[in-house]
Order: structure tokens, then C-alpha cells, then sequence
């Protein structure tokens, strides 16, 4: 199993990598819209395309018709994380079948604390236009106040209930 | 490793020192404003901007003429400013900033005193507001109009009719400066044709 | 932000981006959960040390690039600011990453790389968004409040962007100096 890259090196990376995002697509990256348009789509599968299109929280991601987030920018994008971060794991060695955990919890613990803090950054990245990719990242980058308004708060929520999750960890 | 990351902290304050120390002067600069100049980044066209605006693309517009002018015709989304207004005003830096009068040289000094100010994203229309009216609001149509002049019309035409413009159809070919469509939404430098028009709108009075 | 381009180059690029990106954010070892919680616990400085010198890299980068004129800044797209919402975000979306244990982006990588958490993790992410989805109406006022457009911090402290720059990037790294103290004294 190969080592981690340097942080510092990879964060580097990933900024030339932002730059390219701004040069050849006029915009930065992002990840929850991605989630969003596949949400949008089932929606629109369970209770049909003009329903969904009606509710104002959807129609945003079920432009002129169109149901399937293959069609979405952010989705291809997700896709090639994915496959990136496949290859780069399968090239070091360190690709696993597991359910990481803390040692103190058991997977089902896991499970539903990864579902619930999930759907909890649902709603927040809903709330604030985006998360770690779209507006810490990318809009930060740009000097967006809004970006930076969720950067600060976001780790500081974080730092905060870590104390109260050190079961689920550590 | 050490050694490495002091050396990239050290690039990010030098790069950082320089982006601060180069707004001093840099940008605003005779320099920075000349070569702008040059390369024809100091102005744009009435169809650019229509697009732009359509698409919905943030910026402020500003409208340079008097506040009666103003308030009888101006491009959709702009407001009205004074060059009291452009010394002061704290407009918003990552916006584009596009200015227009009812001709090009208020508007150019315009552009000129934005980008002194510090403003980066300034551009002026070039034959200001009789530019769009000639080619955004009543853009016009000949008679024996070839197959691409109709091609670029209807572009025109959707563009028109999206700002509540009345796109003229059938209009005798004499009243068609020669070059109308050959110096369309292109970056190049206004022709004689261009000038002609302008002259031609002002005697209507629009 | 979505876009719906059906044109081939444009998806294309984006999974090339992507393709990039998960490689990067796999090699720094954030397609872990126990990693990526690490750095709310003081265990590593990785979630730190990669975003804020990616961003740090992109800020310096735009701000050269667009001096040399290869970039546009003007024409990228630069998220809105909805002050009161995207902090109360910011807050849901703290909290629930450390529940969680990856965000968005990471949760794919993880997911990809054989962590079955990765994929709760996305689960979890769309069941949140439909929630938000059905509540929308008692939400969307909270939703749609304080939206100051397209604000920069430039903007906001009047200063011109280059020196807010100077100020981000100097911070930044005095933040990577102070860090690394904290943890080589916690270490030994």
C-alpha cells in the first residue's frame, strides 16, 4: 500500500485543477447539485415530471423536460470523482471492501449515523447553495462572501460537535 | 519536505505581496489602460451586451446621458449615472461594468476614469444607445435580402423581440447603409457604415 | 449550480475535472471517513492543509491569470450571497459531517474505492434533499432571505481584490504554521 500524497502538494493539485474548471468550463467545481438533480429525477419518476416541475425546490434541476441527470454537468463530474478516485485507490493498493467506523461503534451505528449526517448536509448544502466543493472550494477561491460565510461556519459547527460525537470515532 | 512547504509558503506571500503591491498602480495604470486600448478590450457591441443581458449574466449597465433621455429610452436592466455618480459610487468589483451614452466619447472617458478608479471589468458600447436601437431594437431587413443576411437577421430578430424591440422587415435596400451586416456583432473596428447609421437614427431623433 | 449542456465536450470536460479531482482527493487519503474526521479531533491536519491550499492556489492563480489575460474573471461564475441561509447551511452542513464523516465530493470517493459508509453517506445526501424538497414551502422564506447577490469580500471591506488576496494568503498560511505547532506539540 503506497503512502498519502502530501497534503499541501494535493491541495496544490487540486487549485491548478479549479483554475482549469474556471479556464475551460467558466465555472468551479461542485458536488450536492449533483445529488440534487438525482433527487429532482426521482421525484419526478415517483409522482410524474409535471408535478415536480410545479414545486419551485425542483423545477430548478428538470430543465425543458428533461428528467435524467445525465444530462447534468455536476453529475458527469461526480462520475469522474468516482472513477478517479477508483483508479488512484486501485493503483496504490488500497482499494477495500469495508465499512470504515470508529472501534467503539457497531456498523449499524455507522450506517445510520452516515444516513443521518447525510441527509443533515442535505439540507444544509440546500440552504447554502452548495458545500465543500462548490462553495468552500470553488466560490472561496473567487472571495464570495456567502462561500466564506460557510466556510467559517461550517468548520466551526464541525469543531463544536465533535466533542459530542467522540463515541462515534474515537 | 519542510524545506518544500517553506518554499511554498514563501511563493504564496511573495505571489500574495505582488497582487496587493500591483493594485496599487498596476491595473489602473497609463500602462494597463493603454494596452486595453489596444487590444479593443475597452469596448463592446450593442448585440454582445443584448446576449449577455439575456443570458442573464450579472453586471451593471449604466446609462451616461441626461436623466430625461433616460427616462425616455434606455437598454432594458440599465440605470442611470452621472460622472459624479462613477468618481464615488462603490460598485461592486466582481461585476462587469458595461457604460453607454449617446455616443462614444462620453462613454470612453467613462470607461477611462472606472479603470482608474481600480475597476478590471469595465467595457463601453461603442456607438452607445443608437447602437442598439439600430441593431438590438429595430434591427433591420432588406427587401432583396441574400439568404445570409436573412440567416443573421432572424438571430437578431429573437434578440429583438426579447427586449420588446420591433425588428423591420422589407425595408428598401437604400435605406440600408452598405457593411450593415458585413460589420454585425464581429469585433472589428466600426466602419463608415456604422457611422452612417448613427447619423441616420440622430436625424430621425429616436 | 447545475447545467444541463447536452453538449458532448462540455460533459466531458466535467468528467475529466472529476476524474482529476478524485484522484487528488483519494491520494490525500480524504476518501476516508476516520481520516477526514481526524481533523475535527486533532488526530491530522488533512482537511485543512488540501482546501484551504487549494484555495489559496486557485485565488492566486485566478487573480494572476486573469492579469495575463487567459482568464476571464468576469465571465466565471461566481456563487451568490444569501447571508442568513448559507450560514444556517453552513451550520446543518458541519454537524452533519461529522456525523457522517465525508461530504459530498469525498462520499464518492469513498464509495468508489470499496467503503460501504461512502455509500450511506450518499443515500443519506438525497434523502436530505427531498426532505428539504417536501418542507420547501414553510422553508422557503428562511431560503430566499438576505440575498446580497453577487458580493465579493473585496466588495464588502472596500479594498481592491489584490491586497484581500495578500491578506488570504497570508492568513492562510500562518493558520498551516500555527496548526503544525498545535499538533507537533500535541505529539510529543
Amino acid at each position: 500500500m503506497r503512502r498519502h500524497a502530501d497534503p499541501y502538494l494535493t491541495g496544490i493539485g487540486i487549485g491548478c485543477l479549479l483554475l482549469a474548471a474556471y479556464v475551460l468550463a467558466g465555472q468551479g467545481l461542485g458536488a450536492s447539485g449533483a445529488f440534487a438533480s438525482v433527487a429532482a429525477a426521482l421525484t419526478a419518476a415517483a409522482i410524474g415530471t409535471a408535478k415536480a416541475a410545479a414545486s419551485p425546490a425542483v423545477a430548478p434541476y428538470l430543465p425543458e423536460g428533461v428528467t435524467s441527470p445525465l444530462r447534468d454537468w455536476l453529475v458527469w463530474e461526480l462520475a469522474g470523482v468516482a472513477a478517479g478516485g477508483f483508479v488512484s485507490a486501485w493503483r496504490a493498493g488500497r482499494l477495500t471492501w469495508t465499512a470504515e467506523r470508529g472501534p467503539r461503534v457497531s456498523p449499524t451505528t455507522r450506517t445510520v449515523a452516515a444516513l443521518a449526517g447525510g441527509a443533515v448536509m442535505g439540507i444544509g448544502a440546500k440552504f447554502a447553495r452548495g458545500c465543500t466543493s462548490g462553495q468552500a472550494l470553488s466560490g472561496g477561491a473567487l472571495l464570495s462572501v456567502g462561500s466564506w460565510i460557510f466556510i467559517v461556519t461550517a468548520f466551526a459547527a464541525a469543531y463544536l460537535c465533535a466533542p459530542l460525537a467522540r463515541r462515534l470515532w474515537l | 519536505m519542510i524545506g518544500l512547504h517553506r518554499s511554498l509558503a514563501v511563493a504564496a506571500m511573495l505571489l500574495g505581496g505582488a497582487a496587493a503591491a500591483s493594485e496599487v498602480t498596476g491595473s489602473a495604470g497609463p500602462r494597463s489602460l493603454a494596452s486595453d486600448i489596444a487590444a479593443g478590450r475597452d469596448w463592446t457591441t450593442a448585440v454582445a451586451l443584448a446576449e449577455r443581458i439575456k443570458a442573464g449574466e450579472p453586471m451593471s449597465v449604466f446609462d451616461l446621458r441626461t436623466r430625461d433621455e433616460y427616462e425616455r429610452f434606455h437598454i432594458p436592466s440599465a440605470a442611470h449615472a452621472t460622472f459624479a455618480t462613477l468618481i464615488d459610487a462603490p460598485l461592486p468589483r466582481s461585476v462587469p461594468i458595461v457604460v453607454y451614452a449617446g455616443d462614444s466619447v462620453r462613454a470612453a472617458q467613462a470607461w477611462a476614469l472606472l479603470r482608474v478608479r481600480g475597476y478590471r471589468h469595465v467595457a463601453y458600447v461603442r456607438e452607445g444607445l443608437y447602437e442598439w436601437i439600430a441593431r438590438v431594437h429595430e434591427p433591420a431587413l432588406a427587401l432583396d435580402a441574400t439568404a445570409a443576411e436573412r440567416m443573421a437577421f432572424e438571430r437578431l430578430a429573437v434578440l429583438s423581440r426579447y427586449f420588446g424591440g420591433r425588428p423591420r422587415l422589407d425595408v428598401p435596400r437604400a435605406e440600408i447603409p452598405a457593411g450593415y451586416w458585413t460589420t454585425g456583432d464581429d469585433r472589428v473596428r466600426p466602419s463608415m457604415a456604422t457611422a452612417l447609421l448613427v447619423a441616420a437614427i440622430r436625424r430621425r431623433g429616436c | 449550480m447545475t447545467g444541463s449542456d447536452s453538449a458532448i465536450p462540455s460533459l466531458a470536460i466535467a468528467f475529466a475535472l472529476g476524474g482529476v479531482f478524485g484522484w487528488l482527493l483519494e491520494r490525500a487519503g480524504l476518501g476516508s471517513a476516520r481520516t477526514l474526521v481526524g481533523q475535527f479531533y486533532l488526530a491530522n491536519l488533512t482537511v485543512l492543509q488540501v482546501l484551504f491550499s487549494a484555495l489559496v492556489t486557485a485565488m492566486l492563480g485566478a487573480f494572476w491569470l486573469d492579469r495575463a489575460g487567459l482568464l476571464e474573471l468576469g465571465t466565471v461564475y461566481v456563487p451568490e450571497t444569501f447571508a442568513v441561509p448559507q450560514a444556517i447551511g453552513g451550520l446543518l452542513f458541519g454537524g452533519g459531517l461529522l456525523l457522517a464523516g465525508l461530504c459530498p465530493g469525498t462520499s464518492c470517493v469513498a464509495a468508489a474505492t470499496g467503503r460501504r459508509d461512502g455509500l450511506a453517506v450518499m443515500a443519506g445526501l438525497v434523502i436530505g434533499i427531498l426532505v428539504f424538497n417536501s418542507a420547501f414551502d414553510s422553508l422557503e422564506r428562511v431560503y430566499a432571505s438576505t440575498p446580497l447577490g453577487t458580493r465579493t469580500l473585496p466588495d464588502l471591506l472596500h479594498l481592491p481584490s489584490g491586497v484581500v488576496i495578500a491578506l488570504v494568503a497570508g492568513a492562510a498560511v500562518l493558520l498551516f504554521a500555527a496548526a503544525e505547532r498545535q499538533m507537533g506539540r500535541r505529539q510529543s
